[in-house]
């Protein structure tokens, strides 16, 4: 295998000018001024190799953003140092910034009030590409998108999904051997979301583009990687399978069960109640209770249908940050 | 009213964070006075007064315009302001009660009181360095009139600062009328050259508009000039604000609508 | 080989920018016209005090009125030029740097301040250029000057210089926006000295002040120098300073471009 991005004790502290209240604060402020230093990433190791589909998720502010920035060299790091494709970021180098993408979901590169097209052949003209390759392109990716006669509509008419796939488009027209995705579905529908990841896979799959993906929506991650970094607080807390950490997360088990006639469940396990109606009942218990809690509903009640679930992900992702952030392994 | 005092009070500690900028600021009032004494000192080689001024009136008259001119802070708020249309950001005017003329009018002063301290400290330095030529108010009469009609000015010039930056509802970029209005603004208001070098027809016509009494007239107050004129200034320059007011009052409640309708 | 094929792309972006600015402006023409005239305006209000001050003056420092012209002229080029090609484009870095816009200028393989530079040319700013070529050839003719190639070769030569040193005034300033959050009064500053050496010519200025306007914030020199080469003596000192403080600040203001993406954060916005 071939590593494509390695990081050495990478660290990026900004400074901050932090103001007292008041205008005694305000008029202090005008000779000396309190620079606060926060860290936004802390001595990060990591490696990706080549094609990988990597996760990359925390709350918000724990250096995610920060990470890719530093990944794409467009801001400097404070110490440590980063290697992607055999280049150092920061240097700014063509040949690096023609052999990746980046799309950010706050931050769009097509021109608002042109079409999507474009934008693309601003790109064409930027990293040189090929006309074959570049018509090769445009068609497979508009087919997968279904986005072929939207390419001529100004990118201001479109909406927020087909403006995605848009940017997803003109960032892979020149081939590029990594893809940084920073919140690709923020804002999307359902579909959209959807179709993206589904995209995504297959860009990953097919063409062998090393992927890295941050995201708040934890279905994202769940579909498509392999591998999750979870960071917080600027540290690297878990690295390794998504599943098996959220397994070892998932502490309740979502029963639901509906009776054949009207009754009051009651049961001597500790079960927390979300929903007591006269012919159904929503519970949730520990995973270990899960056994002995079945078995007293199926011998006392007249039980018709019963139905376990996992947790929902919100909470299970919020426990592995807290013990993230209190310095327990994962 | 207390709430415009708030904004006001808001407006000089912001300032405050901006400090490079204070400081920068203050070298404006040097460098239009020193680039104005070169000027002058070659034009004045073979000529001992124009425009009804010698050079040390000449150089003087610079020095307040420079003065006034200095205290006038509502231009950079005209960036902000269109910005937060552009960007939406409006809707806090919307759902907040207060006006949005008063907001700006209130900011402006509270940056004008606030750059004044700098102002007088660094107009004084460049009155210390041409003590010489300096020439002082005709009369404590002069002076306040040229304060007050200067004061009127700073107010018409907000205003057209508001309805410049409202121009920002009805089209995305409006650099381009920023610039044009600070432009005429200053070759109308005398900034560039006193307007009593111009023909005589001209300066007929420019006394019915408000450009005239910011910096041409209070300057000219000051060295005792044209000190019959201050009277009917002080009523053009208040004609000027109720009109300005109104139309202001009148564009933003039209574009408003329009705001909404696209809902931006 | 590799040099051509460099220069083809970026001319290739160059001709691709300029179709997008041209559709956009014809999308908003109301700006399109605005700036149309801001810049008329700008130049009937030099002629306006240039006409003003020869009705008190005969000359200026020796130099009469048709030299005064043929400097006019020249400002107008130059600054018709830095406004359709790079005024908008610069104007717009702080705002870029401030709400983290750079990001995606940073991430392309493409020399960063050329797109930034050339992203926001303004096609109605070329018209100004026409008033300006006008005067400087009415002024040619009145002061019978006669026109050789070195004349010609070596005022358009002066004029790239002086466009270049300016490109560098302007940028050196926008630059300074990585380290402080506003530049409100360093761009008041910018437009007091420009406007100033748009209508008195830099020969006004003797000792100490010659050497800060000629030197250290050279704005004094940009239309005084090419008049000066056209209409009046040149010396070897001369061209001297043309190329040393040329260089010397297109330099500065590479270096701290450099040194203020180092500093950048990429705010979100």
């Amino acid at each position: 295998m071939n590593t494509v991005i390695q990081t050495k004790g990478l660290t990026k502290v900004f400074k901050r000018v932090e103001k007292e209240d008041g205008l005694k604060g305000t008029l202090k402020a005008l000779f000396k001024r309190v620079i606060v230093e926060k860290t936004a990433l802390d001595h990060f190791d990591f490696q990706v190799e080549q094609g990988e589909l990597l996760g990359l998720i925390g709350p918000n502010g724990a250096g995610k953003t920060t990470l890719v920035k530093l990944l794409c060299g467009i801001i400097q790091p404070s110490a440590g140092e980063a290697q992607v494709l055999g280049f150092t970021p920061g240097k700014l180098k063509d040949g690096f910034r023609r052999s990746y993408a980046v799309v950010m979901g706050q931050k769009s590169q097509l021109w608002w009030d042109l079409p999507a097209s474009d934008t693309f052949l601003l790109n064409k003209e930027i990293y040189g590409i090929p006309d074959d390759i570049y018509k090769q392109n445009i068609a497979y990716f508009s087919d997968i998108f279904g986005v072929r006669d939207l390419l001529s509509v100004p990118v201001r008419n479109l909406s927020l999904g087909e403006r995605m796939k848009m940017e997803l488009m003109a960032a892979l027209l020149h081939n590029p051997k990594i893809l940084f995705l920073d919140e690709p579905t923020i804002g999307l529908d359902a579909i959209a979301q959807k179709q993206i990841r589904l995209f995504l896979k297959e860009v990953n799959e097919t063409k062998g583009v090393t992927i890295m993906l941050t995201s708040h929506y934890m279905e994202d991650i769940k579909h498509l990687c392999k591998r999750t970094v979870v960071i917080n607080g600027g540290k690297k807390v878990y690295d390794g399978n998504l599943d098996a950490l959220l397994s070892s997360f998932q502490e309740h088990r979502i029963i639901t069960v509906s009776f054949e006639c009207e009754c009051q469940p009651q049961l001597d396990l500790p079960v927390e109640w979300l929903e007591k109606s006269p012919l159904k009942s929503v519970l949730m218990v520990r995973r270990e209770l899960v056994k002995p809690v079945i078995q007293s509903l199926l011998t006392h009640y007249e039980v018709n249908d019963i139905r376990i679930e996992e947790e929902d992900i919100g909470g299970v992702i919020e426990r592995i940050y807290t013990a993230g952030k209190e310095g327990i392994p994962l | 009213m207390r709430k415009y005092l708030e904004v006001g009070k808001i407006s000089v500690k912001s300032q405050i964070t901006y400090r490079f900028d204070v400081l920068i600021g203050c070298f404006m009032p040097f460098i239009r006075v020193f680039l104005a004494y070169f000027l002058w000192r070659t034009l004045f080689t073979d000529k001992t007064e124009m425009g009804g001024m010698t050079f040390p009136m000449m150089l003087t008259y610079y020095i307040v315009c420079a003065f006034i001119q200095r205290l006038e802070q509502s231009n950079g708020l005209v960036w902000e302001f269109a910005g937060e249309i552009r960007e939406g950001r409006f809707t806090k005017y919307l759902v907040k009660p207060v006006s949005p003329l008063g907001h700006f009018v209130f900011t402006s002063l509270g940056k004008t009181l606030y750059h004044l301290v700098f102002t007088v400290l660094a107009v004084g330095c460049v009155i210390l360095i041409f003590k010489g030529q300096f020439v002082g108010p005709a009369s404590a009469g002069s002076l306040i009139l040229a304060l007050l009609i200067a004061f009127l000015g700073l107010l018409v010039m907000i205003l057209l600062n508001y309805l410049t930056a409202l121009l920002a509802f009805k089209f995305t970029d409006i650099t381009g009328w920023h610039l044009l209005n600070g432009n005429v603004v200053d070759f109308l208001s005398g900034a560039l050259l006193p307007l009593s070098l111009l023909p005589d027809w001209m300066q007929g016509v420019m006394r019915y508009f408000p450009f005239y009494y910011m910096q041409f007239l209070p300057a000219s107050l000051y060295l005792g000039l044209r000190t019959q004129e201050a009277f009917f200034g002080l009523l053009v320059m208040v004609i000027w604000i109720i009109v300005l007011w109104g139309l202001a009052e009148f564009l933003y409640h039209r574009f408003r609508r329009l705001y909404e309708e696209v809902g931006a | 080989m590799k040099g051509i094929s460099i220069l083809r792309r970026y001319l290739g972006i160059f001709i691709r920018l300029f179709k997008f600015r041209l559709s956009n402006q014809m999308i908003y023409r109301a700006s399109f016209w605005t700036v149309f005239i801001v810049d008329v305006s700008m130049f009937l209000i030099q002629l306006a005090v240039f006409s003003t001050l020869f009705l008190n003056v005969d000359t200026i420092n020796g130099w009469n009125k048709y030299q005064m012209i043929f400097f006019v002229g020249t400002f107008n080029i130059i600054d018709s030029i830095n406004m359709s090609l790079f005024f908008f484009g610069i104007t717009s870095i702080p705002y870029k740097i401030r709400e983290g816009k750079l990001d995606i200028y940073l991430t392309r393989p493409v020399n960063t301040l050329f797109w930034l530079s050339l992203e926001n040319i303004d096609v109605s700013s070329t018209i100004v250029i026409i008033p300006g070529v006008i005067m400087v050839s009415y002024a040619t003719a009145k002061l019978g000057i006669t026109l050789t190639f070195g004349k010609v070769a070596g005022y358009l030569l002066l004029l790239i210089l002086m466009l270049l040193l300016f490109y560098s005034l302007m940028l050196i300033i926008r630059t300074l926006s990585f380290w402080f959050i506003k530049t409100d009064a360093l761009n008041d500053l910018e437009g007091e000295m420009i406007g100033f050496s748009f209508r008195v010519p830099g020969i006004v200025f003797t000792g100490v002040s010659k050497l800060v306007l000629y030197v250290l914030l050279p704005y004094a020199l940009l239309a005084t120098l090419p008049t000066q080469y056209f209409t009046t003596s040149f010396s070897l000192g001369h061209w001297a300073l043309a190329l040393g403080v040329t260089s010397a600040f297109v330099l500065i203001s590479q270096w701290l471009w450099r040194l203020g993406l180092k500093n950048y954060t990429s705010a979100s916005s």
